[in-house]
């Protein structure tokens, strides 16, 4: 092979570009959080809501505005469309999952359960690095962020 | 004028093809494991082990000459001006036109069209390409660099920086990222080029069409996800730390099939990568005409096909034929003479 001293380099800076996400990771194995994000926090989540298989299970979601698996994914689009709606709009109330009505607000309703921002939202947000500015704003409950 | 189709009906179908596999194959048979771990790590290997392979191949090639493509006066007398870029003279100059090259695609500012008017051949200035490819390419950069946040934990400070910025505008909800955007304009005008410019159309193949279709249905299915289909990220992030980390888990939780979809696609990329046109990008550093100095007057090139090549030399031949050329009256060069006498 020719120009050794070029090529070599070359193929040593081109498989740590591409194995990044390796070796970035090697100093941070043992701090991995835990695969479920409501084990350890079931226990506060049955103040609120009802579990019948007790509380390391799932919770089920009759006191919040929607099923656990919809509120996992789509919790940020039904905030968006609060604010849409009592923002711009006007309206004060949402129609819950169990029929009773619910006023849209994050501070007075959906803080009212969910309080703990680093057990709660930050859990997630925090590990997926998905960033969010609701909190510019809204006071963020008891263990306020930073 | 008509345009030529096959081809990209052809790439469709393919593209087609690879969407239904993981459809079918995660989807109906359910085979999780086989999608989500053994073909990613099956494509990483390809990946690395062919760019690997074309890397070892290309640097096994001799260069017989310096063919350095300059457009700029290169370095002679000191009085004269010279342009460093346009005609690198050393090795320094030659990675910073590299540099301007790979970042900047500077060779691409300079492409020209070609029109006829009636029977006259006009050219003009044509920075659309220029402009098309610098936005798919960097928008693959920062979407590849963003999506770190899968796979690495903590997420690094840049990445978090990166995803801001390229949100800035806050543009809808979830946030439009910028380079979604201006990825798809750029693979958006680079395909339509190659349908409706009859002469790119005229020599555009399936080896051409089939790697921008397969990106572009790469990044509509990472936008599906994000705008709509919403899978358990938290989920997947699990996932893919546990592949980079080479303890492979598959999570219990749900995972929506486009997200196997997606990560098909991917690995199809990477497999095709090596060995279609799309490896120019190690390519390009071992491009003859790119990587060379322009030094030809300074130092010598010697060939490295080059070999003892027996000759005869002037002196040596005169000697052979001194008496027959005596004879004929053909003046001998005596200095020549002495020359072969000394060596002797
Ligand atoms: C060639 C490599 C890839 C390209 C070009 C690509 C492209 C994209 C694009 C354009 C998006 C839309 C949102 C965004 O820009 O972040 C996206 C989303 C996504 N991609 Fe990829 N992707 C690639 C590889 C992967 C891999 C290897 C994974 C495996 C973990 C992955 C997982 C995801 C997920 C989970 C989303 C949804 C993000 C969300 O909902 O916020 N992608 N991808």
């Amino acid at each position: 092979m020719y120009n050794l001293d070029k090529v070599i380099p070359g193929i040593i800076i081109l498989i740590l570009f591409l194995t990044t996400p390796i070796w970035l990771n090697l100093a941070n194995l043992k701090a991995l959080p835990p695969k479920d994000p409501h084990i350890g926090q079931a226990r506060m989540c049955t103040t609120c809501h009802v579990s019948e298989k007790g509380p390391d299970e799932a919770v089920t979601s009759e006191k919040c505005v929607a099923d656990t698996q919809y509120m996992r994914g789509y919790h940020m689009k039904l905030l968006d469309e609060w604010r849409e709606k009592k923002i711009r709009k006007g309206e004060v109330y949402y129609k819950g999952l169990d029929g009773k009505s619910y006023v849209m607000s994050l501070q007075r309703t959906c803080l009212k359960c969910h309080s703990d921002y680093l057990n709660f939202c930050d859990r997630c947000h925090k590990f997926t690095g998905v960033q969010l500015d609701c909190f510019n704003c809204h006071i963020a409950g008891k263990e306020e962020k930073k | 004028m008509s345009v030529r189709l096959n081809d990209f009906l052809f790439s469709i179908l393919l593209i087609a093809v690879l969407i239904v596999i993981p459809l079918l194959g995660v989807g109906v048979l359910g085979l999780k494991y086989f999608f989500g771990v053994i073909i990613p790590y099956l494509a990483l290997a390809v990946f690395i082990g062919g760019l690997i392979y074309r890397i070892v191949d290309w640097a096994r090639s001799p260069q017989p000459f310096k063919i350095t493509t300059t457009s700029g006066q290169q370095k002679s007398l000191p009085w004269i001006k010279r342009s460093r870029l346009e005609s690198p003279a050393n090795n320094l100059e030659v990675a910073l036109r590299m540099f301007f090259e790979v970042f900047f695609f500077r060779s691409l500012f300079r492409n020209l069209r070609a029109d006829l008017e009636g029977k006259r051949l006009l050219y003009g200035s044509a920075k659309w390409l220029w402009l098309g490819a610098l936005l798919f390419h960097l928008g693959f950069l920062i979407i590849i660099l963003r999506h770190l946040r899968f796979f690495v934990f903590p997420v690094p400070e840049f990445v978090n920086i990166l995803e801001k910025i390229d949100g800035f505008f806050q543009i809808g909800f979830p946030t439009l990222y910028l380079s979604d955007l201006l990825i798809l304009l750029g693979l958006a005008f680079l395909l339509l080029r190659r349908l409706f410019d009859a002469k790119i159309n005229y020599i555009s193949y399936a080896s051409d069409y089939f790697p921008l279709l397969l990106i572009i249905s790469i990044v509509v299915t990472g936008i599906l996800m994000r705008v709509a289909i919403k899978p358990d990220i938290f989920a997947i992030k699990h996932y893919a730390i546990s592949l980079a980390t080479f303890r492979p888990v598959i999570p219990e939780a749900p995972i929506s099939v486009l997200f196997y979809v997606h990560l098909f696609l991917v690995s199809s990329l990477a497999v095709y990568f090596p060995f279609s046109k799309l490896v120019h990008m190690v390519g390009i550093f071992f491009s003859p005409t790119r990587n060379l100095p322009n030094d030809n007057r300074m130092k010598r090139h010697v060939n490295p096909w080059d070999y003892p090549v027996k000759y005869t030399t002037y002196s040596e031949w005169q000697e052979k034929f001194r008496d027959v050329m005596e004879e004929a009256g053909i003046p001998i060069d005596e200095e020549w003479g002495k020359e072969i006498q000394k060596q002797a």
